[in-house]
């Protein structure tokens, strides 16, 4: 009886419950098409179209559940709803007291339907909260904004979520300072200053010595002309040496010109006097890795190993005074250099 | 549950209610309201408490400024009852015994003593306690059981008042020099608290006529104790929805600073919330107020107004309170908004 004096009133309330079934629902569906869209962007899925079935699916599924289980109306629900209207509880406590046939109940529920019947069902408005709105408006903007990145992205417009990641997640690479000098008279063919990332390459630099000048080695011990320094890991400065040519180099006796077996055609070189004893810088060793004539003339360091050895003999003999040693030890250096 | 709640109903109803009292009940109120009127100008609301308290079967504790009408309002009632009406004026002399009567030693025919117990101005059924804070908290503490019970013991022996029986208190807001303030115990025991204010212009013109003319009081009987009875008996019957009761006993929990529903004002302005009687006391009188309305079903708002007399007096203010001048009606008021905004509380 009491339903069917809350019918129309039921009707309107049903349908309220209804779209607040539906934005939960979409609210629900925009929810999951943001994390599908979020898959998509992530895993570089090119077919976006599939978020709409998503949202399809889940808004359907979502609805009957919010309407059935939390918005369909009770009589109880009704008639709190009507009794705002300003029936103040009349029908409330009808429908508590629908089964009780005492006298004051009955006066009740006739009180109730007087009051009712003054109330126009259509004053019983159909109201959706603020917060279901914001949280449609909300879930609607995030899922339509995802399926957007995600078409982006597969449309090769945007980077996908996995490049974004790896270069969120990848630390930056360090940069340091690659530079070459020279000391001496020479040049250096290539960028003398460059700016490598960690780990990779600095672009090769060649040192072309001057004329009369040969190219005596790189501060770094290498001894090709041509460098290409790779797995950069810190900042490097390296200078390229320069000597004046086998000509002009001063040596410290009179010794005999003789001839240099290796030297180039035409060409005399010199090669150690016998008053040199041996230590005078020979053509040989002066051209080392220097391309002469366009000839290449290679060979290992003459000196290098003498200079070792000589500091070696310094350190291990006690008799020659500390002055002394130092002395000898930079006359060797001078060499050496 | 439910079933049970209305099994329980139907077997309240089978002893009780039919068309004819609540037609008496009806025209009972409205010519208790229009003989009331005819010797208290004004004062409508007072008026109105005290009514629904009486048909409640509570007491009341009227408190205003001398001259007010308050013992008018009283004998007024008292006739239009047609109930014995005893005035115990309390003084700081007064004793327990001048209240509750005593034993005293009468001779028989044969000379022979005996303790005969004589009757104190309790034995009636409204008792007027004029100025009832000037008596010492003993002599005040002998209301309790009587206000209670509806019995006094004197000598170990108790005797039952009869029925209907209310207390109807009076107290001077302002002199407080020699008063007892009352303890919160006998507090709890009137249902309503009102606030007797002062007549508007017009009401003062209107008394000052009535009264310049005759100071007899004209009021006629309108219903007698028994009727009075039925009209209590009827009011019960009315039922309450879930929802309102549970609203009534929010009201009442949420004047305590500590209870699971404690309201903002209560944190802030109470030390003592309302008493459980607070809350019986809220559905009894809303259903005589529903019912005098016309309406056979209590309201939201029926807790709302009733909030005002009902826990006035059984909330104790804490200090910051005090010092802010924050009055309990300020922090009632505070309360009943704050629990009828609450969506929540009226689920």
């Amino acid at each position: 009886m009491v339903e069917n004096l809350l019918k129309d009133y039921n009707k309107r309330l049903e349908k309220e419950a209804f779209f607040k079934a539906l934005i939960c629902g979409a609210i629900i569906g925009f929810a999951a098409l943001f994390v599908a869209a979020t898959i998509f962007w992530l895993t570089e899925f090119k077919h976006v179209w599939l978020g709409a079935v998503v949202f399809v699916a889940v808004t359907g599924a979502g609805t009957p559940l919010f309407y059935f289980k939390k918005f369909r109306p009770s009589a109880r629900t009704v008639a709190k709803r009507i009794d705002k209207l300003g029936l103040e509880e009349r029908m409330l406590t009808m429908t508590q007291f629908a089964n009780d046939n005492s006298y004051i109940a009955v006066r009740q529920r006739e009180d109730a339907k007087r009051a009712l019947a003054t109330v126009n069902p259509k004053l019983l408005q159909i109201v959706i909260s603020v917060p279901l709105i914001i949280g449609l408006a909300v879930s609607a903007l995030t899922g339509a904004g995802m399926v957007t990145v995600s078409a982006l992205s597969s449309a090769g417009l945007l980077n996908s979520g996995k490049e974004v990641i790896e270069e969120v997640i990848t630390p930056p690479l360090e940069e340091f300072e690659v530079s070459y000098d020279v000391k001496g008279e020479g040049m250096i063919e290539g960028e003398i200053f460059q700016i490598v990332l960690e780990g990779r390459n600095a672009k090769g630099v060649m040192a072309v010595a001057d004329d009369e000048w040969v190219f005596m080695g790189w501060s770094d011990g290498v001894e090709d002309p041509y460098r290409e320094d790779i797995n950069i890991q810190e900042d490097l400065h390296v200078i390229a040496i320069f000597m004046l040519g086998m000509d002009g180099f001063p040596g410290d006796g009179e010794g005999e010109e003789g001839e240099d077996p290796n030297a180039p055609d035409g060409e005399e070189g010199n090669k150690p006097g016998k008053e040199d004893g041996g230590k005078r810088p020979t053509a040989e060793w002066q051209a080392n890795n220097q391309v002469i004539d366009g000839k290449t003339y290679y060979g290992g360091p003459t000196y290098d190993n003498a200079y070792e050895q000589a500091m070696e003999e310094l350190q291990q003999n006690e008799e020659i005074p500390d002055e002394l040693k130092a002395i000898i030890e930079s006359y060797f250096q001078t060499i050496e250099q | 549950m439910k079933e049970e709640k209305v099994a329980m109903n139907e077997q309240n109803n089978a002893v009780a209610v039919n068309e004819s009292d609540i037609e008496l009940f009806g025209k009972q109120c409205a010519n208790i309201f229009v003989q009331v009127s005819r010797d208290v100008i004004g004062q409508k609301e007072v008026v109105e408490g005290t009514i629904i308290a009486m048909i409640a079967g509570g007491n009341v504790l009227l408190e205003g400024v001398p001259g007010v009408g308050k013992t008018r309002l009283v004998r007024t009632l008292g006739r239009v009852f047609d109930l014995p009406f005893s005035r115990i004026q309390f003084t700081p002399d007064l004793m327990p015994a001048d209240v509750t009567g005593t034993n005293i030693i009468v001779k028989d025919e044969n000379g022979n003593s005996n303790f005969e117990f004589q009757p104190g101005p309790i034995f009636s059924n409204i008792i007027l306690a004029d100025e009832i804070n000037r008596a010492t908290p003993k002599t005040q503490s002998a209301l309790l059981e009587a206000m209670q019970e509806h019995t006094v013991t004197v000598m170990g022996v108790s005797r039952k008042l009869e029925e209907p029986f209310f207390v109807l208190a009076t107290q001077n807001p302002i002199e407080q020099d020699g008063t007892y303030p009352l303890p919160e115990a006998q507090m709890d025991r009137f249902m309503f608290k009102l606030l007797v204010p002062n007549p508007s212009l017009d009401e003062l013109m209107a008394i000052v006529d009535m009264t310049q003319k005759t100071m007899a009081e004209v009021a006629d009987r309108a219903c007698s104790g028994e009727q009075l009875l039925r009209m209590r008996e009827t009011a019960n019957h009315i039922p309450v929805a879930d929802e309102v009761l549970r609203y009534a006993m929010i009201m009442t929990s949420a004047t305590h600073p500590d209870s699971e529903c404690a309201s903002e004002a209560a944190k802030k302005y109470i030390r003592v919330g309302a008493s459980p009687r607070a809350g019986q006391a809220l559905i009894s009188a809303a259903k005589v107020k529903a019912l005098i309305k016309g309406r056979f079903n209590v309201a939201f708002s029926d807790i709302d107004e009733l909030a005002y007399p009902v826990l006035r007096h059984r909330i104790k203010m804490n200090f910051e309170a005090i010092a802010e001048r924050v009055s309990p009606d300020d922090a009632i008021k505070l309360i009943v908004e704050e629990v009828s905004k609450n969506p929540k509380y009226k689920k």
